[in-house]
């Protein structure tokens, strides 16, 4: 039956990361904006607490067990994910991609890899050793919300591939041990020649050139990264040759890169509900302690707040609906567009309106004035808002006989 | 545990519903327009297959289902038409007040009179909601005079009994109950209004009141009991009204969606240009939001939350901006045959503004659910000074 | 010879916590706080952890208050212990259900990992 209703476990995971977002990400919120860097001492303190971002861990193994033993064998992955997620968001977007663990490099090592290449590269990241992270590599200057325009060339030769090419506004690219990096070994034949690759730091012909300057989440690390006649082992191709082999019947990279959106776009989805629910409470708080309870000021703030608390649920409530199919295993992607696409305009404009209301005051040190510039990324990366639309439009459409 | 799986009865009358909306409602929208009426056969099928038995009382022979079951039913039943479904009859609104205090002795004979099959139908008049229009109710020893003209209300050219909302002379809260309209010599009902927006199947009328006398014999309720009462009722009717608006935004949604995959102009169809696909996509999203926020209502209405009465109202006032939105996207994408009456959309266009218009302010909701997030309590402390100074005129 | 975890019983492992926090007290500096464990399944029992001024104190059954209740198996208690489960993957996942103030459980999961218990069995 329909319940929105946090169980136990679910509440207390909230409760966990909300207190880890209030007492450990948000102290350090600002400074990080500030110097364009998460401190090193407070990664490697929350590495040795043990915190990742990794979207995969309440999902497979332990937390399946864990989930298996609680609710009859209902996969809850994907739900506690988003209730975390959200958590995450309200304290500091760009410190929460910097916590260490394979971020968005670990769903298509945990889709698509062997056994093998899942224990080699998901086990480095370990509490009692420095922090490390992953990264994932698909963008580049040419090829953004057209995936199937990449231009980095994976060529085969006697034990693996030589890789060239470049990726912009790669996550912790620079920072990262390992890279999951698209390249195709035929530009002719399209998606169909896409490959997923796992680059290690320190592999001649690998470097990351610089590093980004952004409007918002100024704390992470925005890189690009340069291949020139970069080796890659056989070993490292995601999946192994057997993966491609059969093109008709198997998935290209292309798709390896589009299924795991269906999982990342609601985590994504999540933080942009929690900026947005950030910047609402912390101006509910002020406008309730400081505005006269009547008169022009308070009604149109009456407005306002009512108007960004039904945008927020919204929010929530799409994020959860899409999380809940990928639990149920049934097909989400049009709710992840949905809830991606949603998300990102009310976190924007709850963030604007709430600088409205807290005045030209507003734009000087307050955390809500970041949070308008973290908020605006969350309308363009992991696809734009206008490819969430093609996505929902096509799923509207095919019933219909017409593709879009 | 977070879950959006309807249990099984939910989906097999939300099945039944949908059908009914689409093979017996959907195909009388039109005549019912015209002949500002809905056929009584489709009324006579609905009270059977107990679509108008929703919110009543399992004493009164309803099917007492919470709110959560009711707004899915509905929504699939307004996708037939929104005008039609309004112009159902039964007890309407008054079946929320019902459902809130059924053993009533006011209401005997009505319980009666439904019980025994006939299909007499009940209006509900809310004077508290401003406008042009404005009913008063001067108290006096322990009586009520009635006078004015009120805002056209949903069935009431139809209904034989009236629930009257507002608040008194000397500031209380008092529901009134009318039994028998004809019985009341003052009160008319001003039928043959030139009403032309939308809605026009739903037999809207405005009431005249001229000296109306009512006893303590006539008072459902008042005071605090009353305010609760009305609190409470009101609340389920807006979840109730927005889910309609979810099923008319569903309507226009899957019209358009058909439409455009077919209509072809620059040699191929239409939805493969962008600016109309992607209007689609935000038909999609906004009437998911609205659906979402609708359910999410009803279970806290259901589930007796604190903050149940103030999100009720931020979830109207959602639907009714997103009603708007949908249908308006509709005509435009289906150009001038979005216009002409040979499509529905521009009916559906018409319904929803007509839905807006009377059931509520789309800005006095947002204003009053931002009350309950700032200040916790109902109409907010501003409201309760302007009571008390109109109020402490002396009588 | 060297006994393995198993072979203690649950009233032993926490005599042996509260003789190894007094032991070696530096991580317990200026720690106060009172934490309950609720253990269950193979062996069950409530005890309560006081620390205050760098002092431990072990006590079976619920004396007083506790800031902070952790619930988890007998079977998940040993391999927290022995560093085989780790504490923040024991919250997530629901192994470790924590009732109370977050800060101070997850503080007191930062404590028992400083100590190595193998080198106390």
């Amino acid at each position: 039956m329909i319940s929105y209703e946090l169980s136990p476990h679910q509440s207390q995971v909230k409760a966990i990361v909300h207190w880890f977002a209030e007492n450990e990400i948000r102290p350090i919120a600002m400074i990080s904006d500030k110097q364009k860097r998460v401190p090193d001492e407070w990664l490697n303190k929350v590495n040795s607490m043990g915190i990742t971002l990794s979207t995969s861990s309440f999902g497979d193994d332990e937390g399946r067990n864990a989930a298996k033993k609680e609710a009859k064998g209902e996969r809850q992955g994907n739900r506690l994910g988003v209730i975390a997620s959200e958590e995450m968001g309200w304290g500091d977007p760009a410190i929460a991609l910097t916590l260490p663990g394979p971020g968005l490099g670990g769903p298509p090592v945990q889709h698509s890899g062997t056994p093998e290449q899942k224990k080699r590269f998901l086990s480095i990241f370990s509490r009692d050793e420095e922090p490390r992270w992953g990264a994932y590599a698909l963008t580049e200057p040419d090829a953004g919300s057209d995936v199937s325009g990449l231009q980095t060339t994976a060529v085969k030769t006697d034990g693996g591939y030589i890789l060239n090419g470049q990726k912009i506004f790669i996550t912790n690219g620079g920072r990262a041990s390992w890279v999951v990096v698209f390249a195709t070994v035929d530009r002719s034949i399209g998606r169909a020649g896409h490959r997923a690759f796992v680059v290690e730091k320190g592999t001649p012909g690998f470097s990351c050139s610089r590093l980004a300057d952004k409007m918002g989440l100024r704390a992470s690390e925005t890189a690009e990264l340069v291949f020139e006649d970069c080796f890659v082992p056989v070993e490292n191709l995601l999946g192994g040759e057997e993966y491609y082999e059969n093109l008709s019947s198997g998935p290209s990279g292309f798709r390896v890169a589009m299924k795991t959106f269906d999982s990342t776009r609601p985590i994504i989805a999540a933080m942009a509900t929690g900026i947005a629910r950030g910047a609402y409470e912390y101006t509910l708080d002020i406008i309730n302690k400081e505005f006269p309870k009547h008169g022009r000021s308070y009604q149109t703030a009456c407005a306002i707040l009512a108007k960004l608390n039904q945008n927020i649920t919204a929010s929530r409530l799409l994020t959860w609906e899409a999380a809940w199919k990928a639990d149920m295993g049934l097909p989400n992607a049009k709710e992840a567009a949905m809830c991606k696409a949603y998300s990102g305009k009310i976190a924007l404009e709850a963030t604007s309106k709430c600088l409205e209301l807290l005045g030209p005051a507003g734009m000087e040190d307050t955390i809500v004035e970041k949070m308008y510039r973290d908020a605006k990324i969350f309308d363009i990366f992991e696809g734009t808002n206008q490819i969430q639309q093609l996505i929902i439009a096509r799923h509207l459409y095919e019933p219909h006989g017409v593709r879009v | 545990m977070v879950s959006f799986k309807p249990t099984d009865e939910e989906a097999a009358f939300v099945k039944m519903a949908k059908d009914f909306a689409l093979h017996e409602i959907r195909p009388a929208a039109r005549e019912s327009e015209e002949n500002k009426k809905v056929d009584h056969a489709i009324i006579k099928k609905a009270n059977e297959l107990g679509f108008t038995l929703l919110e009543l009382p399992e004493s009164w022979g309803g099917l007492e289902l919470p709110l959560i079951s009711q707004v899915q039913i509905t929504e699939a039943l307004a996708m037939g038409d929104l005008g039609v479904v309004q112009g159902l009859g039964g007890a309407g609104d008054a079946a929320s007040f019902i459902r809130m205090d059924p053993d009533n002795s006011l209401l005997a004979d009505y319980k009666i009179s439904l019980a025994s099959g006939t299909e007499t139908a009940a209006a509900f008049l809310n004077c508290e909601e401003d406008g042009k229009h404005k009913v008063t109710i001067e108290a006096s020893g322990g009586e009520y005079l009635l006078n004015g003209r009120s805002a056209p209300v949903k069935m009431a050219e139809k209904a034989e009994c009236l629930l009257i909302s507002g608040v008194d002379s000397a500031g209380e809260d008092v529901l009134l109950w009318i039994g028998h309209i004809q019985q009341h010599s003052g009160l008319r009902k001003k039928t043959g209004g030139d009403y032309r927006l939308g809605l026009l199947s739903s037999h809207f009328a405005s009431y005249e009141f001229e000296n109306v006398k009512l006893n303590q014999a006539s008072v459902f309720a008042m005071g605090e009991a009353a305010r609760s009462l009305k609190d409470n009722a009101i609340s389920r009717i807006i979840v109730l009204e927005a889910a309609k608006e979810v099923g008319l935004m569903n309507a226009a949604l899957s019209y358009t969606a058909e439409y455009t995959s077919q209509r072809k102009a620059f040699g191929q169809e239409i939805a493969k240009f962008q600016g109309v696909s992607f209007n689609v996509a935000q038909m999609a999203i906004a009437a998911s939001a609205a659906r979402n926020l609708v359910w999410h209502a009803a279970m806290k209405i259901d589930q007796q939350e604190a903050d149940a009465i103030g999100f009720s109202m931020g979830t109207l006032n959602n639907a009714h901006e997103a009603v708007r939105f949908v249908t308006d996207s509709a005509v435009q994408l289906l150009g001038g045959h979005g216009y002409v009456q040979e499509h529905p959309v521009e009916k559906w266009m018409r319904d929803a503004q007509a839905q807006v218009n009377v059931f509520m302010s789309e800005s006095e909701l947002l204003a009053r659910s931002g009350d309950y997030l700032l200040s916790g309590t109902k109409g907010g402390i501003q409201d309760d000074i302007l009571r008390t100074v109109t109020a402490s005129k002396p009588s | 010879m060297t006994r393995t975890i198993e072979d203690y019983s649950l009233k032993e492992v926490m005599q042996k916590i509260e003789e190894v926090l007094n032991q070696d007290s530096k991580p317990i500096e200026g720690v106060n706080a009172i934490y309950q464990y609720d253990i269950s399944g193979e062996e069950e029992g409530t005890y309560q952890m006081h620390l205050a001024d760098g002092k431990a104190k072990v006590v079976e059954g619920e004396e007083v208050k506790a800031d902070c209740i952790l619930k988890l198996s007998m079977q998940d208690f040993r391999h927290m212990m022995l560093g085989k489960l780790n504490g923040t993957a024991a919250f997530m996942s629901g192994k470790l259900k924590i009732k109370g103030d977050i800060g101070k459980a997850i503080k007191m999961e930062g404590i028992l990992r400083q100590y190595n218990v193998k080198d106390y069995l």
